[in-house]
């Protein structure tokens, strides 16, 4: 089990690693920050004088360890705008977001689970081909079509409820609808192939050619059993919470890390965009971590081996 | 196709699936022909005739798909949306098929550590939303066509790394590849004319998964503004605009988003209906 | 005569890792084997599954390269696998794969796949190459309008003579065959032995022949080595290993094949677990299957002696078995 961890830490450490070093990378690719800084007009003496203070005279490697030790100790950098720091100025972003994105965690939980485990079991019914077509149209229906839709609809046709604003908890309403419908349609997909592949499985029969209630079969067998890939892509849901919202945000001009995010490309504000990739790199890489665990949990299996 | 499925009895093709064949084919139609099938320029302005409703909806038969605030024909931004959106997805979807089927043939032949390396590379890239990494390079870079279309090209690529790998290594263990290496091939000769061959179908079913989701990419990016540029037009581009005027004109928004979702959706029939046939292990 | 093929002590160890950073237990698939082939004879190799058999044929191939050991083709030890000078050999020596169908390439005619050993070294103009598919599909017993079709059309049979006229493509000196038969019908397996003992007889083809099929190994091979846990447990002239094998593994293999007519030697029936290469027992490693079994086989290791009649026996009771059995 602590081979387990080890590895599993070591495998999360590795990808904070690579996508600092991706961000240190396009940092350098993309032009000479002194010349992206100061105006290409200025004096040479002044170009020569800002690469030394910012260590650019020195050997890129040598760079390179700066830039991670800046990193490790939460420097980075500030806003190009307004001057504040990028962290700040994300953080104070993030409450708003998971306004958005945790009822929508919840929505496609509530809705796709339930909806893929029932089309599993009743595989081929009426029901099954219609969480199947709404799942398929979960995806394949982009964002920002289904929230501007939304919004037709209900804001602009009906007027039950404001397009976009932060004003009351109703303009929440639509953007986590918009949020939640097209994960749960991922989520019911995922869980219903999760389910239907467990119940093909020779144990299954097994149990129930043994006498075992269905509804048992189930519980016991089943479930637990599909709960494993199914938990991969909810862990993957809530490694997104904070950059999940990107378009829906900008759709109902919510002011979330998503809505800060477009801007600062928009803007070229480099410091803000590396700031909120570090963020999401974290959170997906723990939430990746935490599913590793549950695995654990939902697995002995997985404890002793490399895999 | 190789010859069983030549010989295989053919199984009738689901009427849903014909649909979505049918429109593809029409999209790829207008794609090629864009520039003859456009009634007008897409920046001519007609400014008599500004936010006129399509025909049916109190428009002429002059703009079928009526027309922006700037008088633009909306038919005509439309069709060549589509030919932009779909030599975006395609250039993309190619540029992710072969760089990822080579850095899979790479793992496969040399193991090791350029394998893990590029097990690494994969394990990055299916844990970071791509959306984001997206963002930040064209943060970092600004935006040009050709760059856009090689960014796009970076997603999904662990797909067909990921089935190029595996395929290989097995094929390698034992079978056919082993038999041709044994007999002196060259790598370039077993990977290119015996393995690519052998593979290849699972390839396009993997890349038919992934055409739609580079469209949804490519409008979104395109919808927030940070995708294709003006004077240039893509769907998703067409949708942001159309979004300023969705309360007086909801037609300028509502033709490219209504493409967009029938296209995604064809394509994701027929990828899935291929997938059934040809390999159905693939997710 | 020279060995057109020698392999000198040559051991190939693998290690079974268990994850990432596990450290397994070294497996020796092929320990301190020494074996050597004549240009126009066979040498066949028998066992149970395991016993490093197939291993032994793909070292000999030089597709592996020995952990120690040397093996040496005309004289001279063979180029490392990948390299270009190794990819030239491979005219020289051919692999025959036990799965014909695996062996080749679905999508490609029995044509372009026998022809593909032509192409690959560059041998022969377009016309030639026509000519030499029509011998080599004659040589193997196939019909000229199978070379058309793909593998999947034929029978077991036929593909396996496909895969035989591929190997033979290039004109090799020695061909390694593992379990060529094994997976074809019995009335099969002794048309292609046969044609192998002829084609082998037309061209001088030296043959490694590996099979846990003694039946069909007595039938075609000049020479015999039978092999235990990775080691040589007996080896010599065919007939006489056969008509009076010493190792008492050897015996018990020989006694179980069903023969006409009165039988030499009683059936012997292995008792005890089939071997596990990664837990070899201490001494000899037949020791706890053998009903011969001294105390000083459970701690001592016995080497591979040659005995009166030329045969070699790694067996410490050799000589009072080598007495019985005359």
């Amino acid at each position: 089990m602590i081979r387990f961890l080890g590895l599993r830490l070591a495998r999360a450490m590795l990808t904070i690693v690579l996508v600092v070093t991706f961000a240190f990378v396009v940092l350098r690719m993309s032009g000479d920050p002194a010349m992206t800084i100061m105006s290409p007009e200025a004096p040479a003496e002044a170009i020569a004088a800002f690469r030394k203070a910012w260590g650019l005279d020195q050997p890129i490697w040598l760079q390179y360890l700066h830039y991670f030790g800046a990193i490790l100790q939460g420097e980075l950098g500030q806003s190009m705008r307004d001057g504040r720091p990028a962290l700040v100025l994300v953080v104070e972003r993030i409450p708003a977001t998971l306004l958005l994105t945790v009822p929508a965690l919840l929505l496609k939980i509530g809705l796709g689970l339930p909806a893929g485990i029932y089309a599993a079991l009743h595989r081929n019914s009426l029901a099954d081909r219609m969480v199947m077509a709404g799942a398929v149209a979960g995806f394949t229906v982009p964002s920002f079509v289904l929230g501007l839709l939304l919004v037709l609809l209900f804001a602009v046709q009906l007027g039950w409820l404001p397009s976009g604003g932060q004003e009351s908890w109703r303009s929440m309403i639509l953007p986590v609808i918009t949020l939640g419908l097209g994960g749960a349609g991922i989520l019911a997909r995922f869980t219903r192939s999760a389910m239907l592949e467990v119940l093909g499985q020779p144990y299954i029969r097994t149990a129930s050619a043994k006498g075992v209630p269905w509804a048992l079969v189930v519980r016991g067998h089943a479930l637990p059993n599909a709960a494993i890939p199914t938990v991969t892509i909810i862990g993957f849901m809530i490694g997104s919470l904070i950059a999940g919202a990107v378009v829906v945000e900008s759709v109902f001009s919510w002011p979330g890390v998503g809505r800060l995010l477009v801007v600062a490309v928009a803007n070229r504000d480099l410091a803000v965009v590396q700031c909120i990739l570090l963020l999401v790199a974290t959170t997906m890489v723990s939430a990746n971590l935490i599913v590793d665990l549950l695995y654990g949990v939902l697995d002995p299996r997985l404890r002793g081996g490399g895999h | 196709m190789s010859a069983t499925t030549m010989t295989a009895p053919r199984q009738r093709i689901p009427v849903l699936v014909l649909i979505a064949m049918a429109w593809i084919a029409t999209i790829l139609m207008v794609a090629l022909f864009a520039e003859m099938l456009r009634p007008y320029g897409i920046t001519a302005m007609d400014l008599r005739a500004r936010l006129t409703p399509p025909v049916g909806f109190g428009g002429t038969i002059r703009h079928l798909l009526g027309t922006d605030e700037l008088g633009r024909d909306v038919l005509s931004r439309l069709i060549v949306s589509v030919r932009i959106s779909v030599l975006i997805a395609f250039g993309a979807t190619a540029i992710a098929a072969l760089f990822g089927t080579t850095l899979g043939f790479l793992a496969a032949h040399f193991r090791g550590l350029v394998e893990q390396g590029v097990l690494m590379l994969i394990d990055f890239q299916a844990s970071m939303p791509f959306l984001i990494v997206a963002l930040s390079v064209l943060a970092f870079f600004g935006n040009s066509l050709p760059l856009f279309i090689a960014l796009m090209g970076l997603y999904g690529w662990e797909r067909h790394a990921r089935i190029a790998r595996g395929l290989a290594i097995a094929a390698n263990a034992q079978g056919y590849a082993a038999a041709v290496r044994q007999l002196g091939a060259t790598p370039g000769r077993i990977y290119l004319r015996h393995l690519l061959p052998n593979i290849a179908s699972t390839l396009i079913v993997a890349a038919t998964l992934s055409f739609p989701e580079v469209v949804l990419l490519e409008s979104g990016l395109s919808f927030l503004g940070l995708g294709v540029q003006p004077p240039m037009t893509s769907l998703g581009n067409m949708v942001g605009y159309g979004r300023e005027y969705l309360t007086r004109a909801p037609w300028i928004l509502l033709a490219p988003s209504s493409i967009i979702v029938m296209t995604t959706l064809s394509v994701s029939l027929v990828g899935d209906w291929l997938r059934d046939r040809l390999d159905p292990t693939l997710t | 005569m020279t060995p057109l093929l020698e392999m000198q002590g040559v051991s190939r160890v693998y290690r079974a890792r268990r994850g990432l950073f596990g450290t397994g237990t070294p497996v020796r698939a092929v320990d301190h084997v020494s074996l050597q082939v004549a240009p126009g004879r066979t040498l066949g190799i028998v066992g149970e599954s395991g016993c490093g058999k197939s291993t032994a044929g793909r070292l000999a191939l030089g597709l592996e390269r020995p952990d120690s050991g040397a093996v040496q083709f005309r004289g001279a030890p063979m180029a490392a696998p990948g390299t270009a000078a190794w990819r030239a050999e491979r005219a020289q020596m051919q692999l025959v794969f036990q799965d014909p169908l695996g062996a080749m390439d679905r999508r490609l005619t029995i044509a372009q796949q026998v022809l593909e050993p032509l192409e690959i070294h560059g041998i022969g103009t377009a016309a030639e190459r026509r000519e030499r598919l029509a011998t080599l599909l004659r040589d193997v017993g196939l019909r000229a309008d199978l070379a058309e079709r793909h593998p999947h059309q034929l029978s077991g049979g036929q593909r396996q003579r496909a895969v035989l006229a591929r190997a033979l493509a290039t004109d090799p000196a020695l061909l390694v065959c593992d379990e060529p038969v094994s997976a074809l019908d019995v009335s099969i397996q002794a048309q292609i032995v046969n044609m192998l003992t002829d084609l082998q007889a037309a061209r001088g083809i030296a043959m490694i022949f590996i099979s846990h099929d003694l039946a069909v190994v007595r039938l075609i091979s000049h020479e015999v080595a039978v092999m235990y846990l990775g080691r040589i447990v007996e080896q010599g002239e065919a007939e006489a290993v056969f008509a009076a094998p010493i190792h008492p593994y050897a015996r018990a293999l020989v006694s179980a094949v069903p023969v006409s007519g009165p039988r030499r030697l009683e059936r012997i029936v292995l008792s005890g677990d089939p071997p596990n290469p990664a837990q070899r027992p201490p001494g000899c490693a037949f020791h706890p299957r053998c009903a011969l079994a001294l105390a000083r086989c459970r701690t001592e290791d016995p080497d591979l002696v040659t005995q009166s009649d030329g045969r070699m026996v790694a067996c410490h009771r050799a000589g009072e078995l080598a007495r019985a059995a005359a």
